[in-house]
């Protein structure tokens, strides 16, 4: 039945409008077509409209892609109606139950015989699951599709489920845990494998995995694993060359070796990477399967996956590299504040200050931190560009008023890792900010001036900056202290009674031999003040370094 | 039950109503599990599109697929089975649409302070004040046409969605619809209008210099366009 009387639609105010609408969509006859081409030629403004349409139309491509949760479809099948089932039918058994569940049983489909194409037990189907697990099963459905597609028998796979057989095959023991997650365990190599998946660059950001820490998952009763099944799966795994059964049990116990909390995102990682896998081609799954060693392995997955998340992107886009990069660094830095609120998040619920702004004198530290070293409160000669001097006044502003110090500790954190400090010498002639305050500017090619010009006023990026603009073949003069005699106090006296004493051998030595060389002394200071997780005042972050980075470090941060 | 003159030629062509008719006649699971493997992805596209929640989106698919299953029965081929889908997609998305008219949801205030609050950066988002091509990023121009595309009724949205990612001709989306090929046209027009206006100025942001006469013109007479109008 039609309806052709929209009231909230009505007719177009312009008739017009709609012929040239039509006209852009190749829906008019050729006759219409020919007149709206006509108007069109005549009217300049008529084809500045006729652009603006299609332009406008055409924005849509920049809407993201929508797809559906991996576990749209076995949500969606669990809440069949008893149906009768098709004998034959081999596709989308709709629940297999999750082996990891309390009673972990499981009735996925695993080869008895590797070599059979039709190694895929008939799977009872259990009750229904709950919807937040749904996921769970669908995924470990995968990795039992996966084994129905023959790939376990296929040459592809063998390389990394079937390695050559060893001359004397002895019987490793197993426990039924092993054979519970064979399924699981059989497409993954070892721990630093599975470490690797839960990487932001892989499947770190699937929803399965950045899931609120603190949500409360309602238990999910299985059945148990019926005699049958586990005699299934014990002969596949013995199946197994010895060695690979030796690695899946050894996976198996470094796995239950983490901590739970680890383990279970380990798992989880697992999983999704299963279900990625069985919804791959052929082609590309093959390419993941077949690689020669896991680091081979986890590069084929990354090329995947980079290509699958360009395939993603509207086509009006997909032409253009620039933007693409432009996204990759914007879901970076999307996917570090992600992660720092998701380290937070107990914190951030209770808002509770994190530290050092905990306390009064942690927050104060910091605020003199600030000042001495970015020089927030100079203007022009701060270090801080304007746009960063903005945030960190209205970050500071957020913690003096709210008590919302998370975020003004992260950008001081970071600000401090994009810029860092050094010793200021002693003596403040020596600290050089000018070009004609350099000494022996001669030695100085003049073409750098511009460059120079851009950080004049500031220390050290001024003196730094000179030094890639020294003539070749100079002795160029010291521009700034590289010794401990020549610091400021109180980097000075820390200098030499703390971080010196507590500096091994080796590097005293090594610091040695760049003492009176600027910036390399006084850098090579600081790296070994980070390592030895000690502080030089006036230069470096106040308090451990360590527990700066423990609170505030990204995984962009390559230190 | 045995299939049709008419129904055996579309089943031929469609390997999808091959699929529905095993659901229908054989209470197939498997078939219908593979009509979700290959309609999941458009379908709920389309919702999200229309809706603007990925769960509500997955809600309103599922239960599509669903409806589907539920009538399977009464399924004739008469056309591609992706038009009969869409035609059910159509009437759930129009009602929770309307629904959500009729009971507004009151959305999780974002707070502006607080450690939940917006990041620094997040306030340097270019202001009214500055031309749009300045400074906007992809997110925030996705955003911009988010917010176009929901200030379509919901009708105009429908036939908008279908006609760019569904890519369905005028015929289709009539069909799907429940309209004349006629109202469909007018449809479109006024809701391409609108989409023209939403995004006028962000239309030639990308550094595409506009053509020489952007100004609205008096271009047409509409002296034979009348049925261009709805009935």
């Amino acid at each position: 039945m039609s309806n052709d009387s929209p009231t909230t639609d009505g007719p177009a105010d312009d008739p017009f409008e709609a012929e040239l609408v039509a006209f852009l969509d190749g829906e008019l006859d050729p006759a219409a077509a020919r007149r709206v081409q006509a108007k069109l030629d005549a009217d300049p403004a008529l084809r500045a409209r006729a652009a603006e349409l299609k332009r406008a139309f055409d924005m849509l491509d920049y809407l993201p892609k929508p797809d559906p949760s991996p576990t749209f479809a076995t949500r969606t099948l669990d809440k069949l109606p008893a149906a009768k089932p098709v004998s034959g039918s081999q596709p989308a058994q709709p629940a297999a139950p999750n082996p990891r569940a309390s009673g972990a049983s499981t009735s996925l489909p695993i080869p008895l015989d590797p070599l059979s194409q039709s190694a895929v037990p008939a799977a009872p189907v259990p009750a229904p699951p709950g919807r937040v697990f749904a996921w769970v099963l669908g995924l470990v459905l995968a990795v039992g599709a996966c084994a129905a597609g023959g790939y376990f028998a296929s040459g592809a796979l063998r390389p990394v489920l079937f390695p050559p057989r060893e001359p004397t095959e002895e019987k490793v023991a197993v426990e039924p845990r092993v054979l519970e997650n064979l399924p699981l365990y059989a497409v993954a190599d070892d721990l630093a494998f599975v470490s690797e998946l839960v990487t932001p660059d892989l499947f770190g950001d699937d929803p399965a995995l950045s899931a609120d820490p603190t949500l409360r998952v309602p238990p999910v009763v299985a059945d148990k694993t019926s005699g049958e099944e586990l005699e299934a799966l014990t002969k596949a795994f013995r199946a197994l060359p010895v060695a690979r059964q030796r690695e899946i049990v050894k996976l198996d116990a470094d796995l239950h070796l983490k901590p739970a909390a680890e383990r279970d995102r380990l798992f989880r990682a697992l999983e999704v990477y299963a279900a990625w896998l069985e919804r791959l081609n052929e082609g590309d799954r093959r390419g993941v399967l077949s690689a020669a060693t896991p680091t081979l392995r986890l590069g084929v997955v990354r090329d995947v996956r980079a290509r699958q998340w360009r395939d993603a992107l509207p086509a009006a886009v997909r032409a253009k590299p620039e933007s693409i990069q432009h996204w990759r660094e914007e879901e970076a830095a999307r996917r570090d504040r992600l992660s720092f609120v998701r380290r937070h998040a107990e914190a951030f619920a209770a808002n509770r200050s994190p530290w050092p702004f905990d306390t009064d004198a942690g927050r104060k530290d910091v605020a003199e931190f600030a000042r001495a070293v970015f020089k927030v409160d100079e203007g022009r000669k701060s270090r801080l560009e304007p746009n960063e001097q903005t945030e960190y006044k209205r970050t500071l502003a957020l913690g003096e008023r709210d008590g919302a110090w998370a975020w003004h500790g992260l950008l001081v954190y970071e600000l401090a890792r994009e810029r860092p400090y050094l010793p200021e010498p002693a003596d403040p002639k020596l600290m050089y900010t000018e070009f004609k305050d350099l000494p022996e500017p001669a030695k100085f090619r003049k073409g750098g001036l511009l460059k120079l010009n851009t950080v004049s006023g500031k220390w050290p990026e001024f003196p730094l900056e000179a030094l890639q603009h020294a003539l070749p073949k100079v002795t160029v003069p010291q521009l700034g202290p590289a010794k401990p005699s020549e610091f400021r106090e109180p980097a000075r006296t820390f200098v030499e009674a703390t971080l010196l004493p507590a500096l091994t051998a080796d590097e005293k030595r090594d610091l040695a031999r760049v003492e009176g060389k600027w910036p390399d002394y006084p850098q090579r200071l600081v790296q070994y003040a980070h390592k030895h997780d000690l502080s030089i005042p006036g230069v470096m972050l106040p308090g451990s370094p360590k527990k700066w980075d423990a609170t505030y470090r990204t995984a962009r941060d390559p230190r | 039950m045995a299939i049709g003159q008419t129904s055996s030629q579309f089943a031929l062509r469609d390997p999808d109503i091959r699929l529905m008719l095993r659901v229908r006649d054989a209470d197939d699971t498997a078939a219908f599990a593979e009509l979700v493997e290959r309609f999941q992805h458009r379908l709920v596209a389309v919702m999200h599109h229309l809706v603007g929640s990925a769960e509500e989106a997955e809600d309103l698919a599922q239960e599509v697929f669903l409806r589907v299953f539920r009538t399977r029965k009464k399924y004739t081929p008469k056309a591609k089975f992706s038009t009969w889908l869409f035609t059910i997609a159509n009437n759930l998305a129009l009602n929770a649409l309307r629904d959500r008219q009729r009971r507004p949801v009151v959305p999780l205030e974002v707070r502006e302070s607080g450690p939940l609050g917006p990041r620094p950066a997040e306030n340097l988002a270019p202001t009214r004040d500055e031309p749009p091509s300045h400074n906007l990023h992809q997110q925030e121009l996705a955003e911009v046409i988010r917010r176009a595309l929901d200030g379509l009724n919901e009708r105009q949205r429908m036939a908008i969605v279908l006609n760019k990612f569904e890519d369905m001709n005028y015929a289709d989306i009539a069909e799907v619809m429940g309209l004349s090929a006629k109202a469909v046209k007018s449809l479109l027009s006024r809701a391409r209008s609108k989409l023209r206006e939403a995004l006028q100025g962000y239309i030639y942001m990308d550094g595409d210099p506009p053509p020489p006469s952007a100004e609205e013109g008096d271009a047409s007479d509409g002296s034979d366009d009348s049925d261009a109008d709805d009935e």
